[in-house]
């Protein structure tokens, strides 16, 4: 994908990506561990 | 209320809705009216994709849900994140490419007419009855808390709200929903500070936080692969991603919002915004939900905080045994805050325990007096702690930030619907050629028609738990349908129009069948199945129709 002007601007956004899926498992696996702290 | 708090409710709905109007331009045009002719920025978008979805409900109903349960009900948007950015690496720079006014206009150039009028009117009726139950969920708390009647309330919410998209078309629907989404985490953040001052004059934080965890409220995540338990690891990561996919990838309501973005860039940024906030935003929720619980545990709560039959009870065959339920509880609610007080933990939850048992014996006998078997208060938990012990001024605030919330989840989805009617219906199949103002009036006309409409289904379905119960099962056995038609267009070069349209219909047939015939399967499961019958089914046909 390549980057262009006006309303096609496209640009890729792999790290975001990236981001959102680490952000989310650390998240989940947070939640879990404040879940085990608690059993 | 008082009167300050009236003032606060009455400046700022009137604030919401004139600015909205204000910021509404070029909607002489029918792509200004539908689709802010492409120009708002990824931020707008993304606060009012986020505020599509924030209902009333979902401010009162999830921090009672989470009084009751705790945090689990966070696991239901565990797919999301990761539908955002398949839905970013795929249908969102597609539509915005296609230049496309609907999702399912792409549909009648990847297939035929047939497949395109299905899916939209499948959305159509969907999308009517669910504005409807909308409308009436929040309106069946406020009319409690303020004492209006119903169809009072659901007017109240409706008129302006059928004014300001009528009139100001999407772009008033965003520009609201951004005000809205600010004071709905504003209010909810000054809630949290006022839980944690009240919670923190009779026990340090950590030691508050040591009790929920006791009580469980803290068990977020359910690692069992267990079908018929609705909330698990599995159903929000598998259901709740299938759910979202097709929510904001073939609901008008949300494909809506993100044609509206400048570039695809900004409407890329919109839905991934939603992927970042979303998880945390609930969770701000549901913690206050959990905080109510503790502010309770050393405040003396009422027994029951839907109040709508007190006078009833009170005069009604069962009022000695209501009476004798009451005093046991306020004699447990003393037993229960020594104890935490005292950390005692083990007697804690015995009273706690001894707690939930006479709030689901009062419950029996208020369902036994009045007859309403669907009788519950989980929803009047947190306007209870709202109009009781929120300081004079932010309660207005609050309880203007869920009639807004109410408004801003049914004018996304009154747009939506009159967009897809009118693109989808009346210029596909009856005015073909008629210039802007011709179809800006059929659109305003449309869109005010469906706002009557739901004000009917509303009063009707405020005082019809079961219609409200087959709405949300019908929701859940379209989408994953819909979702198998757009991964058919979307994903596969081999499937045709034959093959799309009978997968749709086997896809509902399949969903239908399991919904009432297997009801153990938990509906966030539905899509998931509806999604792969309509693939298979239209993959199979593809290859005999060609």
């Amino acid at each position: 994908m390549s980057a262009s002007p006006g309303p096609e601007r496209d640009t890729a956004m792999t790290g975001t990506y990236v981001a959102v899926i680490v952000i989310e498992a650390l998240i989940i696996v947070a939640l879990w561990m404040l879940g085990r702290m608690y059993s | 209320m008082s009167p300050i708090d009236w003032g606060v409710l009455v400046i700022y709905l009137t604030w919401m809705i004139w600015d909205g109007l204000r910021r509404s331009t070029n909607t002489d045009k029918v792509e200004g009216y539908f689709l802010a002719s492409r120009s708002l920025p990824w931020w707008a978008v993304g606060l009012s994709v986020m505020a599509t979805q924030m209902s009333a409900i979902t401010i009162v109903g999830t921090t009672g849900q989470a009084y009751a349960t705790g945090l689990r009900f966070v696991q239901f948007y565990f797919g999301l994140p990761i539908a955002m950015v398949i839905l970013s690496l795929t249908v969102v720079p597609f539509f915005t490419r296609a230049r496309v006014y609907t999702a399912y206009e792409y549909l009648e150039r990847r297939f035929d007419v047939r497949v395109r009028t299905a899916t939209s009117f499948l959305f159509l009726i969907g999308r009517a009855f669910s504005l409807g139950v909308v409308l009436a969920a929040p309106a069946v708390v406020i009319s409690t808390i303020l004492n209006w009647s119903i169809p009072v309330t659901v007017l109240v919410i409706a008129i302006p709200m059928v004014f300001y998209t009528s009139f100001g078309g999407v772009q008033a629907v965003a520009w609201t929903d951004v005000k809205q989404m600010v004071v709905v985490v504003f209010c909810m953040a000054a809630s949290v500070g006022v839980l944690i001052w009240g919670i923190t004059r009779d026990v340090p934080l950590s030691h508050a936080i040591n009790l929920a965890g006791a009580t469980g409220r803290l068990q977020a995540v359910d690692t069992r692969f267990n079908l018929s338990e609705t909330y698990t690891l599995w159903s929000g990561l598998i259901g709740g991603l299938f759910l979202s996919l097709s929510y904001f990838g073939c609901d008008q309501s949300q494909v809506q919002r993100y044609l509206t973005a400048k570039s695809i860039d900004e409407a890329r940024h919109s839905l991934l915004m939603s992927a970042f906030v979303k998880i945390p935003l609930q969770l701000l929720i549901l913690s206050t939900g959990i905080l109510v619980f503790l502010f309770y545990s050393f405040q003396a709560p009422p027994m029951l905080f839907n109040r709508a039959y007190d006078a009833q009870v009170a005069g009604g065959p069962y009022a000695a045994e209501y009476s004798s339920l009451q005093q046991q509880f306020d004699r447990e609610v003393v037993a229960r805050t020594d104890a935490g007080k005292a950390n005692d933990t083990e007697k804690f939850l015995a009273s706690d325990s001894r707690l939930r048992d006479l709030r689901a014996q009062a419950a029996d006998v208020v369902k036994k007096t009045t007859g309403d078997q669907r009788y519950s208060d989980v929803n009047y938990v947190f306007p209870t702690f709202i109009t009781t012990h929120l300081p004079v001024g932010l309660v207005g605030l609050m309880i203007a930030a869920i009639f807004a919330a109410a408004m801003s989840a049914s004018s996304g989805e009154l747009s939506a619907l009159s967009s897809a009617t009118i693109i989808d219906f009346y210029q596909r199949h009856f005015v073909r050629n008629a210039d802007d103002a011709h179809y800006l009036r059929a659109s305003k006309i449309a869109t005010a028609s469906w706002g009557l409409f739901s004000c009917f289904v509303a009063m009707y379905a405020a005082n019809q738990g079961s219609l409200i119960e087959v709405v949300n099962r019908y929701g859940s056995f379209f989408y994953g349908s819909i979702l198998g038609v757009f991964i058919l267009a979307l994903l596969t070069k081999r499937a045709t129009a034959t093959g799309a349209f009978v997968g749709l219909i086997a896809g509902m047939a399949v969903v239908l069948s399991v919904a009432f015939g297997m009801p153990w399967v938990a509906f966030l499961w539905h899509n998931l199945i509806g999604a792969a019958v309509v693939v298979i089914v239209g993959m199979a046909v593809s290859s005999f129709s060609r």
